[in-house]
């Protein structure tokens, strides 16, 4: 084994890769200021909004139908729900595309002291 | 010719009826169980050693480790340890069974919609229920954007109501779309290189690209849904008033 050959390397070892660790961490900080929340890339964003529109419209339509036949209500629940869907739908995409993640009932001075707290655990552990 | 979608078609291999209810051994949880045992093989195996500094398969084992607590840290933050090894587990599944259905002949899972719908499930109804247990009645609250006039409120509640039951949609409906469509795609190009004899060295080269695609495809969905997993999560432990 060759690291038994030189044992003191190991805690300049653990230095270097610390600081490595530590320019990384503030190269991935500072892309992710570019861009927020964009997991990966602008393929990433890409692949995650089309979906999220039709799933939208999916769901409403699921619901308003379902409700329809429940409550005898003809075609009218599920062209409001249509509708709704839509919107919740542009929401989840302007919030994927603005990079507020995809919370519903996002807050954004909370999550800013959250990641204060966040930063603050990292350095302790 | 085979047709391009025959490769998702459900085989039997060993038929078991209980109770009227259809519970045969399918060529897709053969593939399932595949992910499942290489996953915790290559695991076990590659930690076996612990070296002090790694060897390759060490060095994978703890890379796929640390990219994913780094994600649950960085996403969820430090409350969001205990749910590290659902999240890793879920990941490798994904990942394994992806990886797993571009060996040739294999069986993708990842391209039934049921399956990846039952995952997104699991993952919708578990972060409502740790928003529920954790917050009570202040859940609710999620629906209502912080700011917005109160007259909004029967216009905006269904509206997030409908935006927040269409994440098991499109989370599970991404990954299976994703892995549907470029599975179908490589095998229509397959079907061209054996059409066009001499002239299908053209498709051949576009399915060499699209192989090494379908593997970026396969690496980035299984990223995806566990990120968008995190996020969940986080929005779930981190509800604010």
């Amino acid at each position: 084994m060759q690291d038994r050959d030189s044992p003191p390397s190991l805690d300049d070892l653990d230095a270097r890769l610390k600081k490595a660790r530590g320019s990384e961490e503030k190269r991935v900080r500072r892309s992710e200021m570019l861009s927020p929340n964009l997991p990966g890339s602008a393929m990433g964003l890409a692949f995650r909004v089309g979906v999220e529109l039709v799933a939208g419209v999916a769901v409403g339509v699921g619901i308003g139908y379902a409700l329809d036949r429940w409550l005898g209500t003809g075609p009218w629940l599920m062209i409001v729900f249509f509708f709704l869907g839509a919107a919740g739908g542009m929401m989840n995409v302007f919030r994927a595309a603005t990079g507020q993640g995809l919370a519903v009932g996002y807050r954004k001075p909370a999550d800013d002291a959250e990641k204060a707290s966040r930063d603050g655990s990292e350095r302790e552990g | 010719m085979a047709s391009p979608v025959e490769q998702f078609k459900l085989k039997p291999l060993v038929p078991i009826e209980i109770g009227g209810v259809d519970l045969s051994f399918t060529n897709s949880a053969l593939f399932m169980t595949a992910a499942v045992v290489l996953a915790g093989v290559f695991l076990t195996h590659s930690m076996r050693g612990r070296h002090l500094v790694p060897n390759r398969w060490q060095s994978m084992a703890e890379l796929s480790y640390e990219f994913i607590a780094n994600m649950v840290r960085e996403q969820v933050g430090s409350d969001g340890r205990p749910y590290f090894p659902f999240i890793f587990a879920l990941f490798m599944f994904i990942l394994f069974g992806n990886l797993l259905g571009m060996v040739p002949y294999a069986y993708t899972f990842t391209s039934q919609i049921i399956v990846t719908f039952a995952m997104a499930m699991a993952v919708f109804i578990g972060v409502t229920l740790v928003a529920i247990i954790r917050h009570g009645v202040h859940f609710l609250t999620f629906f209502f954007p912080s700011g917005a006039p109160i007259y909004m409120a029967p216009l905006l509640i269904p509206i997030e109501i409908l935006s927040y039951l269409s994440r098991p949609i499109s989370l599970s409906v991404r990954l299976f779309a994703n892995m549907m469509a470029g599975h179908t795609m490589m095998k229509v190009f397959g079907g061209f290189v054996a059409a066009l004899g001499i002239f299908g060295v053209a498709p051949m080269a576009v399915l060499v690209a699209l192989t090494g695609f379908e593997i970026l495809v396969a690496v980035l969905q299984a990223y995806v849904f566990t990120i968008l997993t995190c996020i969940y999560l986080r929005d779930a432990l981190h509800l604010h008033h």
